[in-house]
C-alpha cells in the first residue's frame, strides 16, 4: 500500500440542519481501488464531492496528497469524476468533451489530440471522437464521461455510481474493464455504489457506510467474512441470524445457547456471561444433513420448505423446528444427487465451527 | 364514447380557433397589408395618397439623411440590447439559481412593470432625471455632487428609457433557458480545471444561446421603434426609426414614405426571426436533444 493520498480528519458536513457526514476520519492510499458503499442517502456522494471541491466540510480537514484542501478550489485539485449523471457537455462532440481539460490548460493542439486518441482507445471508443454526445447510447456516453476524466491524468479518480445507469450485462463487463483500467493507470481510485456485489467484485478496500458514518472499513473478504456490526452484516450479502445468550466463558471460548441449542464456540471480542448475542451464518456456509442419529454435533433441526435448482447451486429455505425460517446454498459435487431434498423432509443443520460470526445484540 | 363532451371540445375549440384569426386578420394583417399598399402609392398633399403605383418612397429609402437615421436607430437599438443583456444577464442567472419558492415572487417583480403604460413609465423617468428631478436632489443632498448633472436630453436619458422598458423582454427568455442549464455541467466543468470565466464562456454562455438570441431579439425590434422615449427623454438629435415613420405620418403628411419605412421594419423584423428559427433548429437537433 502507497502513502496517504487522502485523509479526511474529523470532518463532519450537514445540510439544512441534518448532518449528512458526521465525524468521519479517514485515510485513502495512493493507487488503491476504495469503494465507499452505503445504502442510499447515508452521504458518499457528499464525501466524494468534498474530495472533488465541489462541497465544502462544515468541520475538520480533507487532506490530498499532504496538503490541507478545505479551501482549494475545484479547478486547482489533481482530481477528476466521472459523475452518476456523467454530466458531458451537450453542445461539443466526443472529442471536444474529452479535450476540454487539457485545452483549458492551453496544451499544444497536438498534444492534446494524441492524448484523446490514446484515452479513446483506452475506453474502447476510437474512431467517436466527432460524435456528438446525444448520438451514443448509454454505456457509450459513460465511457466517454471515464474518457474524459482520466485524460488529465489525476492523481485520484472519482467515481459516482457510474454503472447504475446501464444494464445488467454491460454492468458486468464494465467492472472488469474498470478494474483493468485501475491497473493500467495505477492511480487511486474512489468508487461510490449502493451495489454491494459491485463493490465486493472490485475494490481493494471498502468503507461501508451509514447515516454519515463509518461502519466498517476492510478488505472485501474481511467485510463478507467478519462484518464488524450488525448493520455491515446484514447490508453486505445473504444471512441467517440466530438469537442466543452466552451461558459460559473462560475468555477465550464461550458456551452459548442458541435456539436452545448448546455450542461452544471462540470468544473474539469480551463476550461476558449472560449477554445477549446475534449469531450470523452465511447460506454457503451451512452444512445440511439428512435427519439421522450421525448428523454432526451440535445441530440444528428443521423441515425443507423449498428447493431451488439454480444451476451451480441449490438454495434451500428451511424451517426451523423453532419456526424460524433460514436461507442455505450448497454447491455441487460429486455426490451431488444426496443434495436433492423432498419437500419437508427433515434435516440436520450445523456449520463448520469457527466460520460462525457472533455479535452483540444491541 | 364520450361524443357529447367530445363534440363541446371541439365546439370550443373552433370557437377559439376563430376567434383567434378573426382577432389577427383585422388587427394584424389587414393593418399591415393596408400599410404595404400604402407604401407603394403616390402621396398627395390633401388626401395623403393617390391611387397610383409608384416606388419613389422605397427609392427615398436610400436617401443619405434616411440611411443616416437608420444607421443611428440601429446604433442605438444594438447598444440597448447590449446593454439589456449585460444588466439583464446576471440577474436572469440569480433568479435561475435560487431557491425555487423565491423564483416566482421575484419574476412577478420583472412583470410588475407592464401593469403600468410603459408612456407614463416614461413620463416618470423625467420626474427622476431632470435637472432638479429625484437623482439630482438626493446626490446634492448627499454633497456628491454641487451642480445638477445633465440627465435629461441626452443619449443617457434616451438609453435608461429603452433599457429601462424593454428589460423584461431580455429577462424573460434567459431565465426560460437559464433555469433549464443544468447546473451538474457547471461543476464538471469546475472539476476538470475550469476558471470562472472559462466555465461561462465555455458552458454558460453556449448552452444559454437560444434565450440570447430570443431576448435580443425582443429588445432589438421594439428598441428601434419606441419613438415616444427619444420624444420624451432625448434631445434634438436622438433619432430612432420609429420617430422617423411617426414624423412622415404625423408632421410631413408623407404616408406612402412612413409606410415604407414600417415595411422595410416589418421586414427587419422577419428576416430576425427567421434567422433565430434556424438557429434555434439546428441547436435544437444537436444540443437540446437529450440521448
Ligand atoms: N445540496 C444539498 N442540499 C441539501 N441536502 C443535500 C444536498 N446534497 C445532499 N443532501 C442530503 O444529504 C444526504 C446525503 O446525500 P448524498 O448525496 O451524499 O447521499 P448518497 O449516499 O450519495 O446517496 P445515493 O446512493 O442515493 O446517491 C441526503 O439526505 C441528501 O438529501
Ligand atoms: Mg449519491
Amino acid at each position: 500500500m502507497g502513502k496517504q493520498i487522502v485523509s479526511f480528519k474529523g470532518v463532519t458536513k450537514g445540510f439544512d440542519n441534518q448532518t449528512v457526514v458526521d465525524n468521519i476520519s479517514l485515510d485513502i492510499y495512493g493507487g488503491e481501488f476504495l469503494t465507499l458503499l452505503g445504502p442510499s442517502g447515508c452521504g458518499k456522494t457528499t464525501m466524494l464531492r468534498m474530495i472533488a471541491g465541489l462541497e465544502s466540510c462544515d468541520e475538520g480537514q480533507v487532506i490530498i496528497n499532504g496538503v490541507v484542501s478545505n479551501d482549494i478550489p475545484a479547478a486547482e485539485r489533481d482530481v477528476n469524476t466521472v459523475f452518476q449523471s456523467y454530466a458531458l457537455f451537450p453542445h461539443m462532440t466526443v472529442l471536444q468533451n474529452i479535450a476540454f481539460g487539457l485545452s483549458l490548460k492551453g496544451r499544444p493542439e497536438a498534444e492534446i489530440l494524441e492524448k484523446v486518441e490514446e484515452a479513446l482507445a483506452m475506453v474502447k471508443l476510437a474512431g467517436f471522437g466527432e460524435r456528438r454526445i446525444q448520438r451514443l447510447s448509454g454505456g457509450q456516453q459513460q465511457r466517454v464521461a471515464i474518457a474524459r476524466a482520466i485524460v488529465n491524468e489525476p492523481l485520484i479518480l472519482l467515481l459516482d455510481e457510474p454503472l447504475s445507469a446501464l444494464d445488467h450485462k454491460l454492468r458486468k463487463e464494465m467492472r472488469l474493464e474498470l478494474r483493468q483500467l485501475h491497473r493500467k493507470l495505477g492511480i487511486t481510485f474512489i468508487f461510490v455504489t449502493h451495489d454491494q456485489e459491485e463493490a465486493l467484485t472490485m475494490s481493494d478496500r471498502i468503507v461501508v457506510m451509514n447515516n454519515g458514518k463509518i461502519e466498517q472499513t476492510g478488505e472485501p473478504k474481511e467485510i463478507y467474512e467478519e462484518p464488524a456490526n450488525l448493520f455491515v452484516a446484514d447490508f453486505i450479502g445473504e444471512s441467517n441470524f440466530f438469537d442466543g445468550r452466552v451461558t459460559g466463558t473462560d475468555g477465550h471460548w464461550m458456551d452459548i445457547l442458541v435456539e436452545d441449542v448448546a455450542m461452544t464456540v471462540r470468544n473474539r471480542r469480551g463476550f461476558f456471561v449472560n449477554q445477549d448475542i446475534r449469531v450470523l451464518l452465511r447460506p454457503e456456509d451451512m452444512v445440511i444433513q439428512r435427519a439421522s442419529d450421525d448428523c454432526d454435533q451440535p445441530h440444528l433441526k428443521g423441515r425443507v420448505e423449498e428447493l431451488i435448482y439454480k444451476g451451480n447451486t441449490v438454495d434451500l429455505v428451511i424451517r426451523l423446528n423453532s419456526g424460524k425460517r433460514i436461507a442455505t446454498t450448497e454447491f455441487f459435487n460429486e455426490d451431488a444427487e444426496e443434495i436433492f431434498y423432498a419437500q419437508n423432509e427433515a434435516v440436520c443443520i450445523s456449520w463448520i465451527q469457527g466460520w460462525e460470526v457472533v455479535l452483540p445484540n444491541e | 364514447m364520450n361524443k357529447p363532451g367530445l363534440s363541446h371540445i371541439l365546439t370550443f375549440r373552433n370557437t377559439a380557433i376563430a376567434l383567434v384569426v378573426t382577432w389577427t386578420l383585422l388587427f394584424i394583417v389587414v393593418p399591415t397589408l393596408m400599410i404595404a399598399v400604402v407604401s407603394v402609392l403616390q402621396r398627395d398633399a390633401r388626401t395623403f395618397v393617390t391611387p397610383a403605383f409608384s416606388l419613389e418612397s422605397y427609392m427615398a429609402l436610400a436617401d443619405p439623411v434616411y440611411l443616416k437615421i437608420f444607421g443611428k436607430s440601429f446604433a442605438y437599438a444594438a447598444m440597448t440590447t447590449l446593454l439589456c443583456l449585460l444588466v439583464g444577464f446576471p440577474f436572469a442567472f440569480f433568479l435561475a439559481r435560487t431557491r425555487k419558492r423565491w423564483q416566482k415572487p421575484l419574476l412577478l417583480l420583472v412583470i410588475i412593470p407592464f401593469w403600468t403604460s410603459s408612456l407614463i413609465r416614461t413620463y416618470a423617468l423625467i420626474i427622476i432625471l431632470k435637472a432638479n428631478g429625484i437623482i439630482n436632489t438626493w446626490l446634492r443632498a448627499a454633497g456628491i455632487i454641487k451642480l445638477p448633472l445633465e440627465i435629461l436630453y441626452t443619449d443617457i436619458a434616451v438609453y435608461i428609457g429603452l433599457v429601462y422598458t424593454l428589460l423584461p423582454f431580455m429577462i424573460l427568455p434567459l431565465y426560460a433557458s437559464l433555469e433549464k442549464l443544468d447546473f451538474r455541467l457547471v461543476e464538471a466543468a469546475f472539476d476538470l480545471g475550469a476558471r470562472p470565466v472559462q466555465v461561462f464562456t465555455r458552458i454558460i454562455l453556449p448552452l444559454s444561446l437560444p434565450g440570447i438570441m430570443a431576448g435580443a431579439i425582443m429588445v432589438f425590434l421594439p428598441a428601434m421603434g419606441l419613438f415616444y422615449v427619444p420624444d420624451l427623454l432625448g434631445g434634438a438629435k436622438s433619432m430612432l426609426l420609429g420617430n422617423l415613420i411617426k414624423n412622415q405620418f404625423l408632421v410631413a403628411g408623407n404616408w406612402p414614405f412612413g409606410s415604407a419605412v414600417s415595411v422595410f421594419l416589418t421586414m427587419l423584423m422577419l428576416g430576425l426571426m427567421a434567422i433565430y428559427f434556424k438557429t434555434m433548429k439546428r441547436i435544437n437537433t444537436s444540443v437540446m436533444e437529450e440521448a
